[in-house]
């Protein structure tokens, strides 16, 4: 009988993680794809200068950043794939979606100061061990998008 | 495709810029694995199971990059840096990121 | 120098499989994985146990039977030597039975227990509520059918064999934990049906070689059966058989094996001296 509640409330909160996670992820995803359509002619570069055609008036560090979690869902199903191995579906959306908030975030700063591109740009990513058990699990993901901000002049 | 961590593409030059592109995956090994690879600590060494999938793991962020910069219409991939992490117990991010440009 | 401004592809990073269909595959792989974990150890389990040596049980397992002893008032030391005396008398038609017995009473619903090393317990109320002495006699022989077949060692080391492998794995996600023990339990609960009925059958042997009939036998599961239907009890299913189904197991094992069931039940023995006290109702 106990066994049968404790069941129970697992798939309950499982349920719940599954509709609400996948709907705040296609709300996310949808939001992404418009702001990248806007802020698509924000140029984002590795390379470590500037082209040596173009000229640059101004230039500064611009960060963008995004911690992320899985659902209880996603989270249900990645503890099961480590067992097995393999890749991690349920944990592509969420990094895909924390990165390209990063980048537009980082995009979103150097528009603020005035910037048209940014070149060497790096990304790091770090696992933040959770407070409870122990730093065993993972409270969260984030994400880190910096590179140097510069204002092309033709 | 040409891929890089350079600069340019030596011996070319760049002739358009499409900006960054990315790929990633995300693996486990499994438990089996887990258990071999934590005998073998005990005695160092290489993990050669470990090696393999991330190997194998990085080459499908490489090519998941090439899908996007294909996706773009260019020809190269310079600058292109790798970064692995261990997003949750027993799990590890391979990201591979460049800027996708035109060569001549 | 140009600069293009194209959106890359945004698929290529995400697989499309379904998060549900995924989820499918796993709890199933999982569910199919712990059964065989589970078999593997059950097995491993039956060469293992008739290996260990009588003394060795209580020497490795006896510990906390002392408590079990302390706590024991004056009355139920008086209601355990009687038990003891009936099942050492059904002890006597198992020629080769190695245990040294010892009886110990506890309080809670009816139920009695096999512990490693020749323990028995039995609840107060069991005492309390049997109506005749071959209702006890045959409760007791269950448990000396469990000690027969060494169920108590197979029981605990399944237990601790399969805890052990779910610690050393590092399977000890407290989500993937309880998918992984709910295929344990469900492996386990058809195990301990099988001991189940074979120790009900060792039970109603000695029974009938005691008595030379075996009536009342089933008077502790037509107990029980009422009990649960009016929800006094409902722990006891989930480790036993449903009670309808052993009553009709003993009937039926009585009559293939050509075994008198009909004789005049005896009168109940080990009552507690004040009935009101532990009697629910």
């Amino acid at each position: 009988m106990e066994d049968l509640i404790q069941i129970g409330i697992t798939l309950f909160v499982l349920l719940v993680g599954y509709f609400v996670g996948s709907t705040l992820e296609r709300n996310h995803f949808k939001s992404i794809r418009n702001r990248e359509r806007a802020s698509r002619r924000m140029m984002v570069l590795t390379i470590e200068d500037i082209p040596s055609d173009w000229q640059s008036q101004d230039a500064g560090l611009v960060t963008g950043n995004a911690v992320v979690s899985l659902d209880y869902f996603k989270r249900f199903l990645a503890g099961i794939r480590a067992i097995f191995g393999g890749r991690i579906k349920s944990y592509e959306p969420l990094l895909d979606r924390a990165r390209r908030e990063a980048v537009l975030r980082m995009k979103q700063a150097a528009l603020d100061k005035g910037y048209t591109a940014v070149i060497n740009m790096r990304m790091e990513t770090s696992r933040l061990a959770s407070a409870t058990k122990k730093g065993k699990s993972t409270a969260g993901v984030e994400i880190l998008a910096f590179g140097t901000g510069v204002k092309l002049a033709k | 495709m040409d891929i890089s961590n350079t600069e340019t593409i030596p011996g070319k030059s760049i002739v358009s810029y499409y900006g960054l592109v990315s790929g990633s995956t995300v693996r486990a090994k499994h438990v089996g694995r887990d258990i071999m690879a934590s005998f073998k600590n005990i005695v160092g060494g290489e993990l050669k199971g470990y090696t393999e999938l991330l190997q194998e793991s990085r080459t499908e962020a490489l090519d998941r990059m090439i899908a996007q910069a294909k996706s773009v219409g260019a020809n190269a991939v310079v600058n292109v840096r790798f970064s692995t992490s261990s997003v949750a117990q027993g799990a590890a991010e391979l990201f591979a990121y460049g800027t996708a440009v035109q060569v001549q | 120098m140009e600069v293009h401004h194209r959106l890359p592809d945004d698929s290529v990073n995400v697989s499309d499989t379904h998060p549900l269909k995924e989820a499918a595959t796993l709890v199933l792989g999982m569910l199919v994985l712990s059964t065989v974990v589970f078999i593997g150890i059950a097995f491993f389990v039956e060469l293992a146990v008739p290996l260990i040596p009588i003394e060795m049980e209580a020497k490795f397992f006896g510990a906390g039977w002392g408590s079990v002893t302390s706590e024991m008032e004056e009355e139920e030391i008086r209601q355990a030597e009687e038990v003891q005396a009936l099942l050492e008398r059904l002890a006597a038609h198992w020629p080769e039975n190695p245990y040294q017995y010892e009886v110990g009473i506890i309080p809670g619903p009816p139920n009695a227990m096999a512990l490693p090393g020749g323990r028995i317990l039995v609840t107060s109320e069991l005492l309390a509520l049997a109506e005749s002495e071959n209702e006890l006699a045959f409760v007791l022989g269950h448990e000396l059918g469990h000690f027969h077949d060494r169920d108590h060692l197979r029981m605990l080391g399944r237990g601790v064999l399969f805890s052990l492998v779910l610690a050393t794995t590092g399977l000890g996600d407290s989500n993937t934990t309880s998918l992984l023990s709910l295929g344990g339990t469900l492996s386990d609960r058809s195990f301990s049906r099988d001991q189940e009925c074979d120790a009900d059958r060792f039970g109603l042997e000695l029974v009938t070689r005691e008595y030379g009939y075996a009536a009342g036998s089933d008077a502790f599961f037509h107990r029980i059966q009422k009990m649960e239907q009016e929800g006094l009890v409902i722990q006891f299913a989930a480790t036993h058989p449903l009670s309808d189904s052993r009553i009709d197991f003993l009937r039926e094992t009585s009559d293939e094996m050509h075994w008198e069931w009909d004789g005049p039940l005896l009168p109940p023995i080990a009552k507690p001296s004040t009935p009101s006290e532990s009697d629910p109702e």
